[in-house]
Formats: structure tokens, C-alpha cells, sequence
């Protein structure tokens, strides 16, 4: 449904985006993942052909979106929240967009309830807060009841309500054959929502898989009555183990092997899960060495 | 895919789980056409009319209590101090003359209203959201021609406005003993006037594509109309050279310089910036 081939974008001489690539698949949700500056945003632009890649090019349903005629209809897309001239009431703002993609403005008033935003459509953009102005570009980016959505942060600046309600209709979109591309720096937000992980570090593709493999470290932490008899038996086995401040045992090795060790030496283990890495740490280690 | 529909009120009801309404269809491989065509992409197919993109920009006009309070008071400026300026100014002898005053109001006459133009142009960029709008409609071609029917449509108003007020008001104040010469010319009159009017409303564009602050450019604009319409009292030999109004100043006589030449360097200055902005705008990044 949405494919990427090599995208590239170079801004004064320096790569922001470099040779980004992948397919998207509908009834997906996908997160686009990545640190503050890591190419994110950049990359969304150039799919909406909002900036111009320097190499690449990308498709949506085998055209590229600026192709399309009217591509309000094949993609909802919100990039910015706060583009939008805080002059105008949302629901003008939605109406002129709604005309754009030919669309009946008796549409706005529905996707303004679906949003949250009923009550608040007469309101100045410019009073709204963070949170609302995330949920008037949802109603943007939904107007047209797209296939695709594409959602950059979306989730910012919502209340732990919106945050549910968001997954809730990502996951609803894409149950329903859509297909989402939503992105983050921040790992818990899309743990919920995405099927597959996209990662982007010093603008390249640095991972691309489910997110439990993604955040699966190969390290355990295991609880036991005798947690240095434990540690022990890991040492011996060649396992590094470190202790940790609760009193378990932090072990560089998957869930079980520390299982098989502990229970061929006969030690006790009332607990024992696997350690997932943090999206800092999954930076460091995949994107690390890659500083350009 | 095809025949896709979103959940409704999926964000207003929050479904626990997202149940599907409909079952996801295959979709065509890239840059393969569609063996078969979903609703959506018939509607993907149908671009909004022309018309539907100057509705908006028109829209956006008038989009803000500021803009909407500027719309109805720059045509009063407009009027008003047309007619204020013109029945103050005794006729001279000359066609030229008797026209003199009213291509000097060509300056600042219409200020306000391309106030209104700037903050409607600047405004898109200052406030990104010429962004929705290029997400929506991407082709930069047909927005900027969807706000240069706007600017038409401004530029047609204030000329027919000036026109008018100067044939209503120019005899009234014609001294009984110089005799009143325009109605012998309006064809030139109207030119003129159509000319300068032209003229001034693309310095406004020209401001207003340049600096993609609204702010920034009405200040811009505001300190720029007085200084010209100073200099082309204080100094007309070396303003002309620059003025935009030059042709419209020349068509009518009424040039400082026995010479066509001040038109040449005026148009090469203004049409040149006037591409400049152009390619300012359609290389501006909607970051």
C-alpha cells in the first residue's frame, strides 16, 4: 500500500535522511521510531511530497502521493498539529479542507464529534490546547476516511484518555484493511499499537521487525532464595551476571539458558524475565556506531 | 482494501478492541495499476474543481475577526480618502495635471486592503498552514494561481474604485476656470489608474510572498508606502528609476524624466523580484 525506495534527503551538504526503504502492508500499523532529530519528520515529508527528497522516491498504492489527483483519499495525513492559522476556528479549517478534497462540509461537524472536538468547533485554533490541536489534525487527517493514515506524534500533548482512544482507532483502522504509519521517540507509546517497528537513527533505517524482537536484549533477571549460589552457577556456566539493587540477578543471557543452568546445578529461581532494552538503550546499541 | 471504512466515532466511543467493520482487500503492487478500482481511489481520482480552491482562498480572505474588521474598513480608506485627497486638490491647467492627484493616492489609497492580501499570503507561511492546505491540494501551481484570482479580484476593486471615485469627484473640484479635461480621455484615465493600480497591488504580493512572517512583511509594507510615496515628492528624478508605479507615472505624463527608460528599469526591478519571490515561494520548505 505505502512503499519507500531509497529515500534521501541532504540538507547542506549533510544527509538528514539516508537511503530509507520499506513497504507497508495494509492492516498495519507501523511506528516509526526514533530520537529527537533522527530523520522522522523529514521522511514523512517527503512520502506527502511536502519536501523534495534529493535521491528516492515513494509510492502509495502505486503512485507517488503527489500523483494522486485528490490525495486526501488515499492518505490522512498529520505532520504538524500546530499548522494551522490560530485565527480560524477549527471547524472553518476543516471546512476549507473539506472542500479542497471535495467532501461535503456536513462531514466536518461529524469528524469533529469523532474527535472529541464537538463541543469545541467554534473555538479560535489559536485557544485551543496542545491536546486539541492534536485531535484537530485527526479530524484533518480522517475527514475523507482515508486507507492510509500517516501521524507524526500524534500522541503528544494528550490526556491518558486521548492516548487510549488513539490506539483505539489505530488498531480499529487497521483491523478494518487501513494501514498506519505513525511515529515516536518514545517506545511506550507505540508498544501497544504497532504491529511492526520501524527504527530510524542518524536518518537511516537502523531496525525493522516486531517490536519484541526489537526490544528482546538476550539478558535476564532472575529471582531465586539464594541469588549468590545463583550468580554462581551463571559465573561457572561462562554467563556475566551482575546483581541489582532489588537483590535479583542480572544475567547476559536469554531467559532459558539461565533456567537450564540453574536447574542443572539444582539452584532454586522463583522468577526469572527476560530484560527489554529501553529505546535509548536499542539506540545505543543499533544506532551507535553510525554517527555520520 | 477496497471499500474501506474507517470505524466511526472510534476516537468519541473508544472500542476496546477495534472491531472491524469491513475485511481488508489486496492491495496492487507498487507501481502496478489497479486490477480493480476502490471507492476511494475513484475519489482520489477526482480533483476539486478550480473553483473549489479560490472558494477557499477567499475563505481565508476573510478568515479571521482581523481580516474580516480590515475588509470592511480598507474599502472606506479607500473611498474615503480618495475622495478627501481629490476634492482638496485645485485642477491645474493639464489632462496630466487634473490626473496627478489621483495617481499620487494610487500609492497609499489601497493600503489596507493589501494589508488584508499580506496577512492572507505571509500568513500561510507564518502559521504553516499552507501545510493542510499542500497536503490536501499539493500542486503549489494551482494554490498559488487559486491566491493570484484573490489578488485579481482585490486589484479589479481597488481600480474600479479609484476609477470611479475619480470620475465623480475630479469635476466637482476642477476650478471653474481651468475646465475639466478627463472626459475628453477616460479610456487613458482608466488605464492609468488600472496600470498603477496593478502596480501597487504586486509590491504588496511581492512583500508578502518574500517574508513568510505576516508581521515582518506589513511592517515591511507599512514602512516602505510612506517612504515611497515621500520620495516620489522629495526626490521624482532618481525615485522614478525604482517606483512601481513608473509605467502607470509615464503613461500618464506625469514622469520627472523625458525618457521611456525609467519604465524599463522600474519593470526590470519589480518583474525581477516578483520571479524571485515566485521561486521563493515554490522552493519554500513547509517545515
Amino acid at each position: 500500500m505505502l512503499s519507500a525506495r531509497e529515500l534521501t534527503k541532504v540538507y547542506n551538504g549533510r544527509p538528514v535522511v539516508y537511503n530509507v526503504s520499506f513497504d507497508l502492508q495494509p492492516g498495519t500499523v507501523t511506528a516509526f521510531l526514533g530520537p529527537n532529530g533522527a530523520g522522522k519528520s523529514t521522511t514523512l515529508r517527503m512520502l506527502t511530497g511536502l519536501t523534495r527528497p534529493t535521491h528516492g522516491q515513494s509510492w502509495f498504492a502505486g503512485k507517488p502521493y503527489t500523483a494522486w489527483p485528490n490525495p486526501a483519499h488515499v492518505a490522512g495525513v498529520l505532520l504538524d498539529a500546530s499548522a494551522t492559522h490560530p485565527g480560524r476556528t477549527g471547524r472553518a479549517h476543516l471546512r476549507n479542507i473539506a472542500i479542497l478534497a471535495g467532501m461535503p462540509t456536513s462531514r466536518v461537524d461529524e469528524v469533529l464529534y469523532e474527535v472529541g472536538l464537538g463541543d469545541a468547533g467554534g473555538k479560535k485554533v489559536g485557544k485551543y490546547s496542545l491536546g486539541m490541536r492534536q485531535r484537530l489534525g485527526l479530524a484533518q487527517a480522517l475527514l475523507t476516511r482515508p486507507p492510509v493514515l500517516i501521524l507524526d506524534e500524534p500522541i503528544n500533548g494528550l490526556d491518558p484518555e486521548g492516548i487510549r482512544s488513539i490506539r483505539n482507532l489505530l488498531r480499529g483502522h487497521a483491523v478494518a484493511g487501513g494501514t498506519v504509519l505513525l511515529s515516536s521517540h518514545v517506545l511506550s507509546e507505540v508498544d501497544q499499537t504497532a504491529d511492526r517497528v520501524l527504527m530510524i537513527g542518524n536518518g537511516q533505517i537502523v531496525a525493522d521487525g516486531p517490536l519484541r524482537e526489537l526490544v528482546s536484549s538476550q539478558q535476564s533477571i532472575a529471582r531465586g532464595p539464594d541469588t549468590a549460589r545463583l550468580a554462581q552457577v551463571l559465573q561457572e556456566a561462562g554467563i556475566g551476571v551482575q546483581p541489582t539493587p532489588d537483590g535479583a540477578v542480572f544475567a547476559n543471557a536469554t531467559p532459558e539458558r539461565v533456567s537450564d543452568v540453574a536447574f542443572k546445578a539444582g539452584v532454586q529461581i522463583h522468577n526469572i524475565t527476560e530484560h527489554e532494552q529501553s529505546l535509548e538503550e536499542i539506540f545505543f546499541r543499533l544506532a551507535g556506531g553510525q554517527q555520520r | 482494501m477496497s471499500g474501506y471504512q474507517p470505524p466511526h466515532g472510534a476516537m468519541a466511543q473508544a472500542p476496546a478492541t477495534g472491531a472491524p467493520p469491513m475485511s481488508p482487500q489486496p492491495m496492487p503492487a507498487v507501481g502496478q495499476p489497479p486490477a480493480q478500482r476502490s471507492p476511494w481511489q475513484y475519489r482520489a481520482e477526482r480533483r476539486a474543481s478550480f473553483l473549489a480552491q479560490v472558494r477557499v482562498e477567499f475563505r481565508k480572505l476573510a478568515g479571521t475577526i482581523s481580516d474580516r474588521i480590515l475588509l470592511i474598513i480598507g474599502p472606506l480608506v479607500l473611498i474615503g480618502l480618495s475622495v478627501w485627497m481629490l476634492s482638496l486638490v485645485e485642477r491645474m491647467e493639464s489632462a496630466a495635471d487634473q490626473l496627478a492627484p489621483a495617481v499620487w493616492l494610487l500609492r497609499i489609497a489601497a493600503i489596507v486592503l493589501h494589508a488584508v492580501l499580506i496577512k492572507l499570503i505571509a500568513g500561510e507561511w507564518q502559521h504553516r498552514s499552507a501545510q493542510p492546505t499542500l497536503l490536501v491540494q499539493p500542486s503549489r501551481a494551482r494554490y498559488f494561481l487559486a491566491q493570484a484570482v484573490v489578488v485579481l479580484a482585490v486589484w479589479l476593486f481597488c481600480a474600479a474604485a479609484q476609477i470611479a471615485v475619480t470620475f465623480i469627484v475630479t469635476p466637482m473640484s476642477t476650478a471653474p476656470t481651468s475646465g475639466y479635461l478627463l472626459d475628453y480621455r477616460p479610456g487613458w484615465v482608466i488605464g492609468v489608474l488600472m496600470l498603477g493600480s496593478l502596480s501597487a497591488v504586486m509590491a504588496a504580493l511581492i512583500v508578502s510572498m518574500l517574508i513568510p512572517n505576516a508581521a515582518g512583511a506589513l511592517a515591511v509594507y507599512f514602512g516602505v508606502v510612506p517612504v515611497m510615496a515621500i520620495m516620489s515628492g522629495v526626490a521624482p528624478e532618481v525615485f522614478v528609476w525604482i517606483d512601481p508605479l513608473a509605467p502607470a507615472v509615464t503613461l500618464a505624463g506625469l514622469s520627472p524624466v523625458d525618457s521611456p527608460a525609467p519604465v524599463f528599469t522600474s519593470l526590470a526591478l519589480w518583474l525581477g523580484l516578483f520571479a524571485l519571490s515566485g521561486w521563493a515561494v515554490s522552493r519554500r520548505d513547509l517545515a
